[in-house]
């Protein structure tokens, strides 16, 4: 049983993609909640900050300067015990710092009362706010952003475990049901692969989950259940006409065989000879027609084909018909590549070169010359220099019945259609051209089959 | 060769008659079932040399029947005769098990032909190194021909050839053998490629020689004789 590969079978397609879509839906999510935890963060940080300034400028308007170096200095005291890293600087209007823990003034205006994130020494980023709280006095206080980024730390870490519990699932979950589901499309195409190597009797099993499945396996069912009673109804009408038509047509011949054997004279039993030919004659072309509508109805059907060694075939059925090219006074002349191999059937190859030689031979007048050759492709061609086909027949004579009305050979018109039908059996064309003189029949690999 | 017991399977009676008059003038004797029942019975409680077995019968088919028979451990051999002649028919015939596949209507001689050939092939004689038959000498392993102690050139078909003939000295060889023994082929040329090929086989040995070594058996085929 052939298998598909994971990466181009639908399903290992479809795994693949919803593990994207999962992946990336994941990461938008954490962008847009790592957005919406960054600007809350900020923003508490930022009203504690304002918070803290707006009790210090009261510490200043109540109690003036000392008081709030005084408390200013309490704060960085505790700030040391608790190990939490607020930032304070007083200083004067040219920013020399009089109280604090900030070496030097930031690049914040305080007549502005601006605030923004500034990097210092060490702690790196803080949020800070400066404010003017006389003429020559200005305040900056920042908060360190330690809770923000611990939060976000917190969030990356929550949303890489959810996204890979997420991916997992979805990927198990994916394989599980594409698993299922190939296993039971696999079922029809098995159904279908042994329909199509002859085994009619093949069915696909039926879940009855009444899915979409189910009913595709009882349309397939019901198909090749169709499909059967059709191929069986085909066989039974050939074999029964075959075997219908040749039981009389033998008790006829027992009959001519019996009058021959009591006639005594020679005038007279050349009629019943040539009776009991006309007879071998219906069965032949009885033959032909079966077998001609039988290759067109497994045309395209691998099924009993094999690999098979094109030059041998081609060798024997030269080596036949020299003998016979002698007899006929025509130059035989075969060029057969070695090992041209192709899938067939070789008793309908050998039986498409003999014909296409039994019609050079019978259409080439003495001293001309009939070729066979065989190239890899495989190539098959048979060349005479006999009266050639005329261009607007040379379609039409591969169709049953169709002679040139020039010639007055013997057979009843069927060994190119039965050619045709055989060639296109193996996957094989069959094409007419002009030799000039004669003409040339060619062989090829039919693309379109 | 004393007569072969030979079971007929066939429903149709004028065949049945007609086998049964070929096959007692050629000194055989045949036992006629008109079913396939019957005739599995009759197949399994008597010994025969060979069984005539027909393709489509009313009750089944003759592909059921040499199945059953293979099955049932009979290895008699046995030659379908059928109504049903496409190379389809035949290869189906032949890969079902039948030995040999013989289509109606067929010739009296065609048909004692095939027997005594299958007969011959399944009493399984011993294939010697070299097979001498009148004057003439068949070297298997050199693949030498040689008449009156003469070698004889021949190509390497016309050897195969000339060694079925020596296999199956003195028996009549039908065109029909000759296609599908020598040449491997399994429907019939419309052309006469097969008289042509014996032809030129009698012409290098017959040639030069004193007595004809072949004889044409008319609507039949040939016969290798001794000189």
């Amino acid at each position: 049983m052939p298998s598909i590969h994971p990466f181009t079978s639908l399903f290992g397609r479809l795994s693949i993609g919803i593990a994207l879509v999962t992946i990336l839906a994941v990461t938008a999510l954490f962008f847009l909640a790592n957005g919406i935890v960054k600007a809350e963060t900020e923003r508490q940080i930022s009203s504690a900050v304002d918070t803290d300034i707006a009790g210090l400028a009261d510490i200043y308007v109540s109690g003036g300067q000392a008081e709030l170096v005084e408390r200013l200095r309490d704060r960085i005291g505790m700030i040391r015990q608790s190990g939490a890293s607020d930032h304070y600087l007083l200083a004067d209007g040219t920013g020399k710092p009089i109280a604090g823990n900030l070496s030097q003034w930031p690049e914040l205006s305080s007549e502005n009362s601006e605030s923004g994130f500034i990097s210092i020494p060490v702690q790196g980023e803080i949020f800070a706010r400066a404010t003017q709280l006389a003429p020559n006095l200005k305040l900056v206080v920042g908060w360190n952003l330690a809770n923000r980024d611990r939060l976000l730390a917190q969030l990356r870490i929550a949303f890489l475990i959810a996204g890979l519990i997420m991916v997992a699932l979805v990927v198990g979950l994916g394989w599980w049901s594409s698993r299922r589901l190939r296993i039971r499309l696999a079922a029809i195409n098995a159904a279908f692969r042994r329909i199509g190597q002859g085994q009619f009797d093949a069915r696909v099993d039926i879940d009855n989950r009444g899915d979409e499945l189910d009913e595709l396996s009882r349309h397939t069912n019901e198909m090749v259940s169709r499909v059967t009673n059709l191929v069986n109804a085909h066989k039974d009408i050939s074999d029964h006409t075959a075997h219908e038509l040749r039981t009389p047509l033998m008790h006829l011949d027992n009959r001519l065989v019996s009058a021959l054997h009591d006639i005594p004279e020679p005038d007279q039993k050349i009629g019943l000879i040539k009776a009991r030919a006309d007879i071998k004659n219906i069965i032949s072309l009885l033959d032909s027609l079966l077998d001609i509508a039988s290759s067109n109805a497994k045309k395209g059907d691998r099924a009993g084909l094999s690999e098979i060694n094109l030059s041998e075939i081609a060798r024997d059925m030269a080596d036949l018909y020299s003998e016979s090219a002698e007899e006929l006074e025509i130059a035989f002349e075969h060029a057969i590549a070695p090992d041209v191999t192709m899938i067939g059937e070789a008793s309908h190859i050998q039986r498409i070169i003999s014909n296409l030689l039994d019609n050079a031979f019978k259409y080439s007048p003495k001293g001309s010359s009939v070729s066979l050759s065989v190239q890899p492709g495989p190539l098959i061609r048979v060349r005479d220099n006999g009266p050639g086909v005329p261009e607007n027949m040379r379609e039409k004579i591969f169709n049953r019945f169709t002679r040139l009305k020039s010639t007055n050979a013997s057979g009843h018109g069927l060994g190119l259609a039965l050619s045709k039908a055989l060639a296109a059996r193996n996957g094989l064309i069959i094409r007419c051209h002009d030799a000039d003189p004669g003409a040339i029949f060619e062989v090829t690999m039919d693309r379109d089959i | 060769m004393t007569g072969l017991k030979i079971l007929h399977i066939e429903d149709d009676e004028q065949t049945a008659e007609t086998v049964r008059d070929s096959m007692t003038i050629a000194g055989d004797s045949v036992t006629w079932s008109s079913n396939g029942t019957d005739g599995l019975r009759t197949a399994a409680s008597s010994e025969f040399d060979l069984i005539i077995l027909d393709r489509m019968l009313p009750d089944m088919s003759g592909i059921d029947i040499i199945g059953k028979l293979r099955e049932a451990g009979v290895d008699v051999p046995v030659l379908m005769l059928s109504a049903l002649g496409r190379t389809e028919n035949r290869i189906e015939g032949l890969d079902a098990g039948v030995d040999d596949y013989l289509t109606k209507p067929f010739e009296h001689e065609e048909l004692i032909a095939r027997v005594r050939a299958l007969h011959r092939r399944a009493s399984g004689q011993a294939h010697s190194a070299v097979i001498i038959f009148g004057d003439m000498e068949c070297h298997i392993k050199a693949r030498t021909a040689h008449r009156q102690g003469q070698h004889i050139a021949l190509s390497p078909k016309e050897f195969e050839l000339f060694k079925y003939f020596m296999q199956n000295a003195g028996e009549v060889i039908t065109r029909e053998m000759l296609l599908r023994d020598v040449w491997n082929l399994n429907f019939d040329p419309q052309t006469n490629v097969i008289d042509v090929n014996v032809g030129r086989l009698r012409r290098k040995l017959e040639d030069g020689f004193d007595g004809a070594i072949f004889e044409t058996i008319w609507g039949a085929g040939y016969r290798l004789l001794a000189r």
